[in-house]
């Protein structure tokens, strides 16, 4: 396991614009909204990268992130195609029909769409927050990518979901009457969270449950917390190559931050952007 | 319904989502919804969405899209100030949806800073039919100081309140210093706005305006419109709601479908 500083902004900070195609695609029975970012064609690479938001509450938080993010791989020559899961973003369906098992297939059809998009064998995947669970239970699954991104991923279930209850109270007592501050039963932050997600959510646990054979995979935060520090050590024993990065950037749940404002990344994105273009190891 | 991506504007980079009905239409009208400040098409807590899916269940073609710079779609390579960007981005909107649902008149919505690109268009391009802002412009009046006053005197919760950040049980937070200020939003003076609201109603526009008490600070009861106005603006043509339990994003399920509920019901009557 290697710890390595803040980077500072390289060349890859300087983005041009490049064509984007927004696009849905079929998942299952369903049709999933996803943007492909063509690569920019001088430093063109032959694979792809498919990035997988958060879960429905901290969506919108990182929308601009995730834009910054593809930009930025596809300017290094990587396609990109970041998707909404069913029932979230401009996907079709509805909020209270998600299930994580829909969701981790979503991410491999993703992949396949990428795949026969672009013309390509060779993808890796970005998962952030419960985008990482979802990748790897897609790749447990059988997905097969090249590597794996995993930022600020979600460990265990039950403190995701205290998290998400602690910044919902959070919010609540930012608002003011005649505002309805009561918590709303069977709703999180926005979303409807019935008894039937929050026991699924609850129930994540990458510690113990399955996760697939992976070759390399970075593991990126702001800060690690120890469950995040015993996923890279359980990574490490099933014989990945595993790269760590702690790297100084906004995150959701900064003191003094209200659960609802965009994190405005930079320094991660250039992280991730240099290891899966092969500028970092 | 149906719904597809668009890619649309002079440089072809504006980013939308066309929901369309499956039913044939009753007239050539569509309805446009920009994005509101950073946050893109999908509005906050995918309001838009659900509100373009019953729309277009009500046979009424929805284009819901980010202005130029903003969420997915590029900024425009020529330069132009905000507002003038906002506004050409509508206009381009209004194209896509003669060009592709034979719209000729359109209905604009538009929420917090998404105010500004639809009130600009409404009151300068005379396909607008019809207008709908939620927590938009609002003035005080002498009705909204003395109802603000009595209110605060006689509500236990603000004295609870009150006390707790005062006495030390609750620590005060201070949110909103993460992001930096980078929309400046350029609000019409209440002469300016007394004006456009005005032209827009000779015109025939019709207006509906609704607030949520996320802005009960500045605008605290529907009478309001008329007091920071003035009684010349009355028409059967405005419809002022007040949804004082919603916060100012609707985060509530129960208060989203509300609003929904009245959008879709307001459209339907300005459709017939």
């Amino acid at each position: 396991m290697s710890s390595e500083p803040v980077p500072r902004a390289t060349d890859v900070d300087d983005v041009k614009s490049v064509e984007i195609v927004p696009r849905f695609f079929a998942s299952r029975d369903s049709q999933l909204f996803g943007v492909y970012h063509a690569p920019d064609g001088a430093l063109l690479k032959n694979e792809g990268v498919v990035l997988c938001y958060p879960g429905p509450q901290e969506y919108a938080q990182v929308h601009w992130a995730f834009q910054k993010l593809a930009r930025m791989l596809s300017a290094a020559g990587l396609h990109v195609l970041r998707f909404d899961y069913a029932g979230t973003g401009d996907s079709c369906g509805e909020s209270s029909d998600a299930t994580l098992a829909a969701w981790a297939e979503d991410v491999s059809a993703a992949v396949a769409e990428l795949r026969d998009l672009a013309g390509i064998r060779r993808i890796s995947v970005v998962g952030m927050r419960l985008g990482s669970v979802l990748a790897l239970r897609a790749i447990a699954q059988g997905l097969k990518v090249k590597s794996a991104v995993l930022w600020d991923p979600i460990v265990v279930g039950g403190d995701y979901v205290r998290s998400l209850d602690a910044a919902e109270d959070f919010r609540l007592r930012l608002l003011f009457a005649p505002e309805s501050t009561s918590r709303v039963a069977g709703e999180l932050m926005g979303y409807p969270f019935p008894d039937r997600i929050r026991k699924e959510t609850e129930s994540i646990d990458l510690l113990h449950e399955p996760i697939g054979r992976l070759e390399r995979v970075m593991v990126i935060g702001a800060r690690f917390d120890t469950a995040q520090i015993a996923l890279q050590r359980r990574l490490e024993a099933e014989g990945s190559l595993v790269s760590t990065a702690r790297v100084g950037d906004p995150s959701l749940y900064d003191d003094g931050r209200h659960p609802r404002d965009m994190i405005l990344s930079h320094n991660i994105p250039v992280a991730i952007t240099e290891y899966l273009s092969g500028r970092r190891a | 319904m149906k719904e597809r991506a668009v890619t649309f504007g002079a440089h072809g980079g504006l980013v939308g989502i066309l929901t369309e009905p499956e039913r044939e239409r009753t007239a050539p009208i569509a309805v446009i919804v920009s994005n509101i400040g950073m946050h893109h098409r999908v509005g906050p807590f995918r309001l838009y969405v659900e509100l373009a899916r019953r729309l277009a269940d009500s046979s009424v073609p929805v284009l819901r899209f980010d202005l130029a710079g903003m969420g997915d779609s590029e900024p425009r390579h020529e330069s132009a100030s905000p507002s003038e960007s906002a506004l050409r981005d509508m206009e381009d909107a209004m194209q896509l949806l003669t060009d592709t649902v034979g719209a000729e008149k359109f209905i604009l919505i538009g929420l917090c800073s998404g105010v500004d690109s639809s009130h600009a268009a409404a009151v300068r391009d005379t396909r607008v039919l019809a207008a709908a802002f939620i927590d938009g412009y609002s003035y005080p009046s002498l009705g909204f100081y003395i109802r603000r006053f009595r209110g605060s005197l006689l509500q236990p919760a603000r004295w609870k309140r009150f006390l707790r950040r005062h006495l030390g049980s609750e620590k005060q937070v201070e949110v909103g210093d993460a992001l930096p200020q980078v929309f400046v939003r350029d609000h019409p003076t209440r002469d300016q706005f007394r004006q456009d609201v005005l032209s827009m109603t000779r015109r025939g526009v019709r207006l509906l305006f609704v607030f949520s008490g996320g802005v009960f600070y500045r605008f605290n009861s529907p009478r309001q419109f008329v007091e920071m106005l003035g009684s010349r603006v009355r028409s059967d043509r405005i419809e002022v709601d007040a949804m004082y339990t919603a916060d100012h994003v609707f985060t509530s399920v129960a208060k989203r479908d509300a609003l929904v509920e009245r959008l879709d019901r307001w459209v339907r009557k300005v459709v017939a």
